[in-house]
């Protein structure tokens, strides 16, 4: 038995961070129903660099493996009366659309409570439910800018940097903690505690993420970047090899003397020295012969991989981060794994409403006319 | 919005071998962080000194008691445990408690060595440091802990789902946490994906989005094509009008030309004006705080982010990032909770 099995999930996230949130939860064994209308869909399902028309793209097809999908035209009112029916027998809503869409579509968190006390509701936000930014557009990189992480990434004495639109950080790893924080929510209800909804914002996220420097800024502590150093590691830093490739070492004070031996530094306390040394000893070999000499050594140390190299270390230092489809196409794996439950890519990512007619019947309980009456209507919309 | 505390009764030990990577400690410290915000019952072992920032010590020992027990005593009466592998060999899985985490540095056939790695090995071998900072110069890592308190967020997921299992009560549920699983996860645009011809990878002063200078600090240019009409209108600067920024790709193939342009037009503008133009226009714009402004921005204060770490009410930190808004009534226990 999968850790969530019996929970239920409607998810009406998008893109990347209420759409992973949805996945993880799925990949934890929660029956997730994506749902998209015939007006709207997830984004991600266009944005594509293939050429083929009908492909779906990666981005799409990574994010959504292991849901079902429906498609409902919330604007209706038809449409909502079928979404509520689907609370009443849900557990989890996710969304992290514009703040004020739910409750424009007359789909906030009362009418879902009506429908269901023990709902639910996960509201995946740039900025949070409340304050003056709340409407703000943003994307991660905003929020990396406005919560502090920004400040404190970048070159020593250099500018603020963010991850960029590739890593888009904190887009990521809202995804983790909002799994989680739904999976509290549930243990809450299950105590007994009734529905709630809770407000996850990435502007509060990032910022808890650098938690820690803020507590020095408030004691007074100037807090700014510091490149790739590090408090604990006398030295750590990326070094260039004969080969053109970077390497990265952390050297950790236990690893001085060692360190210092090998490379025949006199004064292991002179950072500069052991710095230079680093660099000519890097320098002279190419970056794989370079970290086998670090780490012989004891001192961690490898290569600055690009997508090439995290592919061919693909099952040597890691193995579920990504997982095929039954197409051998690339989709997002699990961050964790359960030894007695094992996460799992059980089905595909879902053409736009491709079990509308199964969750309609099955689990809403309408008739083969109802549905049929609200796809004639266009009310719903059902796989091509 | 009182904050729910479901964890509340649960003991959670927080147990990491003194020959274990320092990421592994502050993973551990992160998971167990926020497990102890909602509820718990957190105990650390004390081990050796990690020399970690006082302030970073501070943060992640919030809410938690610190123990002097062996490890057995510890983990013989801890609901939940956070381990690595050597306690995990050590103790065997019978001596830890039904729900634990096991955190690593690898995953994969890696997964039980010792070979020497860090966060910061980790990034670059997950591909984050390629992803972050400018091609001239050396990659370049996320500021604070970052990799580390994701690991500690991937195994709080792992915790979560294992106490809100509908699983038996005393059925074994064991978490493998690995840095590396969870920074190849964070990173997952970063390997070949089909349709897509050039690996992405830190492009400096060329990438789309990018921090830039500003009359009175620095402020962040991010826009998606949707939003270019708008970011002109907003910053009027008549260079935007030029051929070479006319379409996405003419942009494409300027970008560090553009970025300049915005720059010199950002530099006659503070980042309240920036933040305020983007409020206005519905732009993505957004303003660099340090985190000694952040503590006084309206936002921040409004939604009552920054709490006391400890006793002494000057010694501030951000609270756990999850407010329980409208909640239902509390009713009778339907069933009883699973797993712990």
């Amino acid at each position: 038995m999968k850790l969530l099995e019996g929970c239920r999930v409607l998810d009406l996230g998008i893109i990347t961070a209420g759409a992973a949130t949805a996945a993880l939860l799925a990949d934890f064994g929660a029956e997730v129903i994506k749902v998209e209308s015939p007006t709207y869909r997830d984004p991600f399902r266009a944005w594509s660099a293939q050429d083929e028309p009908d492909a779906m793209p990666p981005l799409f097809r990574a994010t959504n493996r292991n849901k079902r999908a429906i498609s409902i035209d919330l604007k209706r009112p038809e449409g909502q009366a079928i979404f509520l029916r689907l609370v009443r027998r849900a557990d989890v809503v996710v969304e992290n659309f514009r703040r004020g869409v739910m409750e424009g579509l007359g789909l906030g968190f009362a009418r879902l409570r009506e429908a269901n006390p023990d709902i639910v509701l996960a509201s995946i936000s740039s900025q949070g439910e409340t304050g003056p930014d709340a409407g703000h557009v943003s994307y991660g990189s905003t929020l990396e800018a406005l919560s502090g992480l920004a400040w404190v990434t970048g070159y020593q004495g250099g500018k603020p940097e963010v991850s960029g639109r590739d890593v888009n950080y904190p887009d990521q790893i809202v995804a983790l903690f909002a799994a989680g924080a739904i999976a509290t929510a549930l243990r809450s209800v299950r105590k007994g505690e009734g529905g709630s909804h809770l407000d996850l914002s990435q502007r509060d996220l990032a910022a808890f993420m650098i938690g820690d420097r803020f507590a020095a800024a408030s004691q007074g502590e100037i807090v700014t970047r510091q490149g790739n150093a590090q408090h604990h590691y006398p030295l750590q830093d990326c070094f260039l090899a004969t080969d053109g490739i970077w390497i990265a070492l952390s050297v950790p004070a236990s690893a001085l003397p060692l360190l210092s031996d090998g490379l025949a530094v006199g004064d292991s306390d002179r950072p500069d020295g052991l710095r230079k040394a680093v660099a000519a000893a890097t320098a002279a070999r190419s970056a794989g012969e370079a970290v086998s000499f670090f780490v012989a050594l004891g001192v961690p140390a490898a290569i600055v991989n690009d997508g090439n190299g995290m592919m061919a270390d693909w099952g040597e230092a890691w193995d579920h981060a990504l997982q095929r489809d039954e197409q051998g196409l690339i989709v997002k794996g699990f961050p964790l794994q359960v030894d007695e439950a094992p996460l799992a890519i059980e089905r595909p990512a879902p053409q736009v409403g491709a079990q509308t007619c199964a969750v309609l019947a099955e689990i809403a309980g309408y008739s083969s006319s109802e549905i049929a009456d609200f796809a004639a209507a266009g009310i719903i919309e059902t796989a091509r | 919005m009182t904050a729910r505390r479901p964890y509340a009764g649960l003991i959670v030990a927080e147990v990491i071998s003194d020959a274990a990577d320092d990421a592994l400690v502050l993973a551990a410290g992160m998971t167990g962080r926020i497990l102890a915000d909602l509820g718990a019952d957190v105990v650390r072992r004390r081990g050796r000194d990690r020399g970690f920032e006082r302030s970073t010590e501070l943060f992640l020992s919030r809410g938690k008691t610190m123990s002097n027990e062996s490890t057995g005593e510890l983990l013989g009466r801890a609901d939940v445990a956070l381990v690595d592998g050597a306690v995990l060999r050590e103790r065997g899985r019978a001596g830890l408690p039904s729900v634990s985490a096991v955190l690593s540095l690898f995953g994969g056939a890696l997964a039980e060595s010792d070979r020497p790695a860090s966060a910061f090995t980790a990034a670059a071998s997950a591909g984050l440091l390629a992803m972050v900072g400018d091609p001239q110069r050396e990659p370049l890592r996320l500021g604070g802990h970052q990799e580390a308190f994701a690991l500690g967020l991937s195994a709080y997921g792992g915790v979560a789902a294992a106490l809100a299992s509908a699983r038996p009560h005393g059925v074994p549920v064991t978490i493998r946490a690995s840095l590396l699983e969870t920074l190849v996860w964070l990173n997952w645009k970063a390997v070949p994906l089909e349709g897509y011809d050039a690996l992405p990878s830190r492009t400096g002063a060329a990438a789309e989005w990018q921090v830039l200078r500003c009359a009175d600090g620095y402020a962040v240019l991010v826009y998606q094509e949707p939003d270019w009409p708008r970011l002109k209108a907003a910053l009027a600067e008549p260079a935007l009008d030029e051929p070479r920024f006319a379409t996405r790709g003419n942009r494409l193939d300027h970008l560090a030309e553009l970025a300049a342009v915005i720059e010199r037009r950002f530099l006659t503008l503070t980042r309240r004006e920036i933040h305020a133009l983007a409020r206005q226009h519905r732009l993505p714009l957004g303003p660099v705080w340090s985190p000694a402004e952040a503590f006084g921005e309206p936002h921040n204060q409004a939604r009552g982010l920054f709490e006391p770490l400890g006793v002494d009410p000057g010694v501030q930190a951000p609270r756990l990032p999850l407010v329980w808004l409208d909640q239902a009534p509390a009713r009778q226990a339907k069933i009883a909770v699973g797993a712990a």
